[in-house]
């Protein structure tokens, strides 16, 4: 499996996915450390103010619709080159490459973490504050990532089944990505509609977001207190989310290994 | 010139990207519509329903959508390996890329009408009040004239990366995040500096939240100052990729290298 994985980062040497993902990280920590510096955080201030923006608004946005483009070219890349066929042959299962080809989503995601968090720090320091807790916002960024990469895994379902074009698939990350976004962001998880309720009980952003919350809502305003309810410990996400990835995990590789070339 | 231009619509009837226009039209609006059932109690007129579609389609995704279809149908001239015999013809890079510009222009104003269509269909199957046709026509002319202005500020980043084989998808990646940089930039007092939420004053774009009146100067000065630069881009423009035929001569060029020195 490991060979695997190296092969699959060889492939992404030509593509410069490595490069695409680093500057998709750092274009969000520009207009957040300039409303850091226009100080308009609250109580939260430097470091802390661009870390918990790019935490909650930046990766939300930048991740899965990166990822999802990354999919589309890594599932692809075998049919446009018409090298399953060779790969099938040598025999190495197709589970096993679809394997592979999402822990390559995953390291890229942990890339993407390991980008927002050298990213948050500079916008800190050019804020002006001192950087603190880091090994904790570490930790909370590798977390985020690692949940946002797991939700971005029903969109490969899509992706391999369809087997369409990328722009079918770019088009659909960014939906997918944007209706997400706007169920945790627009406050949709505090409706009454049952239907509402439901979908954003299920869907990753809002729940990641009611979790990201108790510790980047400010205390004591008014959206602290409307989103108090709603506050969910990390158990609760991580189980739902990781049930959300391993369900997909298995469509995908079944869908994948019923193809032929 | 004209003749490029018609040669670019005949060519736009086979790509399927079009129907992906109209699919992510017709999503924007049941977003809109889904968002609207969120919002308890609230009563949706046509020009609420269409402002919350003008809105969501602004910031969420027609920046990406339309940089997405225009670096297709240039890049499909590398694809399909006929950018050779169009660059011997001789059209220049230039002429095809201006040829190509215009041509998604006039997709992106049909895409308008269609979005528009959407909206009513949406809006009388929904049952929502406030209908007059005064208001209709005006909510066309918005949705026109704002997908037209957005356009226009991802006009740059299209150039740009059409001057290189398979660079779109980065643009792509970066007009998404460009997009949606305008919901912060309208919140705080940037809505008409800031290139796509410029055009929202131009159009008398009102949704209760922000400052409804802004600076048609300043949006104009913004729009101007994007078609400048698409200007210089554009006139700078050349096909800048590494053809095949040159990196064979300096993979040949090396191995020649390496022979003399072996035979030494």
């Amino acid at each position: 499996m490991l060979k695997l994985i190296q092969c699959e980062m060889r492939k992404l040497k030509r593509k410069h996915f490595v490069s695409f993902v680093i500057f998709a990280a750092l274009l969000f920590p520009i207009p957040f450390t300039a409303l850091v510096l226009a100080g308009s955080m609250g109580n939260f201030t430097g470091f802390e103010a661009v870390f918990g923006l790019l935490v909650t608004m930046g990766m939300p946005i930048m991740l899965p619709a990166v990822l999802g483009i990354i999919a589309a070219m890594l599932f692809f890349m075998e049919r446009d080159n018409d090298t399953l066929k060779n790969l099938r042959i040598i025999p190495t299962s197709p589970a096993k490459i679809a394997t592979a080809k999402i822990a390559v989503l995953y390291i890229l995601g942990l890339i993407f973490a390991f980008a927002t968090m050298v990213s948050s720090m500079v916008g800190g320091l050019i804020a002006g504050s001192e950087l603190t807790n880091i090994g904790g916002n570490f930790g909370i960024a590798i977390i985020t990532a690692l949940l946002y990469t797991t939700s971005i895994l029903p969109v490969v379902i899509a992706i391999v089944g369809f087997n369409r074009s990328y722009i079918f698939s770019v088009i659909l990350t960014f939906f997918y990505t944007m209706f997400d976004f706007m169920l945790a962001y627009g406050g949709l998880f505090a409706t009454t509609d049952p239907m509402m309720k439901m979908i954003t009980n299920i869907m990753p952003a809002p729940i990641i977001y009611r979790w990201q919350a108790v510790r980047f809502v400010d205390p004591g305003t008014p959206a602290y207190s409307v989103m108090e309810p709603y506050f969910l410990p990390l158990w609760l996400v991580a189980l739902t989310v990781v049930i959300i990835g391993v369900l997909s995990y298995l469509a995908i590789v079944r869908i994948y290994s019923k193809r032929e070339s | 010139m004209v003749s490029i231009i018609k040669t670019e619509f005949s060519k736009m009837k086979r790509y399927s990207v079009i129907w992906i226009g109209v699919a992510t039209m017709f999503t924007v609006v049941l977003l809109a519509r889904f968002m609207a059932t969120a919002s308890d109690g609230a009563t949706h007129t046509l020009m609420n329903f269409s402002s919350s579609v003008i809105w969501n389609n602004l910031v969420l995704i027609y920046p990406a959508t339309i940089a997405l279809i225009a670096g297709y149908i240039i890049d499909r001239e590398r694809t399909d390996d006929t950018l050779k015999n169009i660059l011997t013809i001789p059209v220049s890079f230039r002429k095809m890329l201006i040829g190509k510009l215009i041509a998604v222009g006039c997709m992106a104003a049909a895409l308008s009408v269609i979005e528009f269509l959407f909206t009513l269909i949406v809006f009388f199957a929904s049952g929502f009040p406030g209908f007059s046709i005064g208001g209709m026509i005006q909510v066309l002319f918005q949705m026109i004239g704002i997908n037209m202005i957005s356009y226009i500020a991802v006009m740059p980043v299209i150039a740009f990366t059409a001057q290189r084989s398979g660079s779109f998808m980065a643009g792509v990646g970066f007009a998404f995040f460009y997009g949606f940089v305008g919901m912060m930039a309208s919140g705080h007092g940037l809505r008409d500096l800031y290139p796509i939420t410029a055009g929202l004053t131009v159009i008398g774009y009102q949704d209760g939240s922000s400052d409804p009146t802004g600076n048609i100067l300043l949006s104009v000065a913004s729009i101007l100052f994007i078609l400048a630069v698409t200007f210089i881009i554009v006139f700078t423009a050349k096909n800048r990729e590494v053809t095949t035929a040159k990196k064979k001569k300096k993979n040949s060029g090396k191995t020649v290298q390496k022979r003399n020195h072996s035979a030494r």
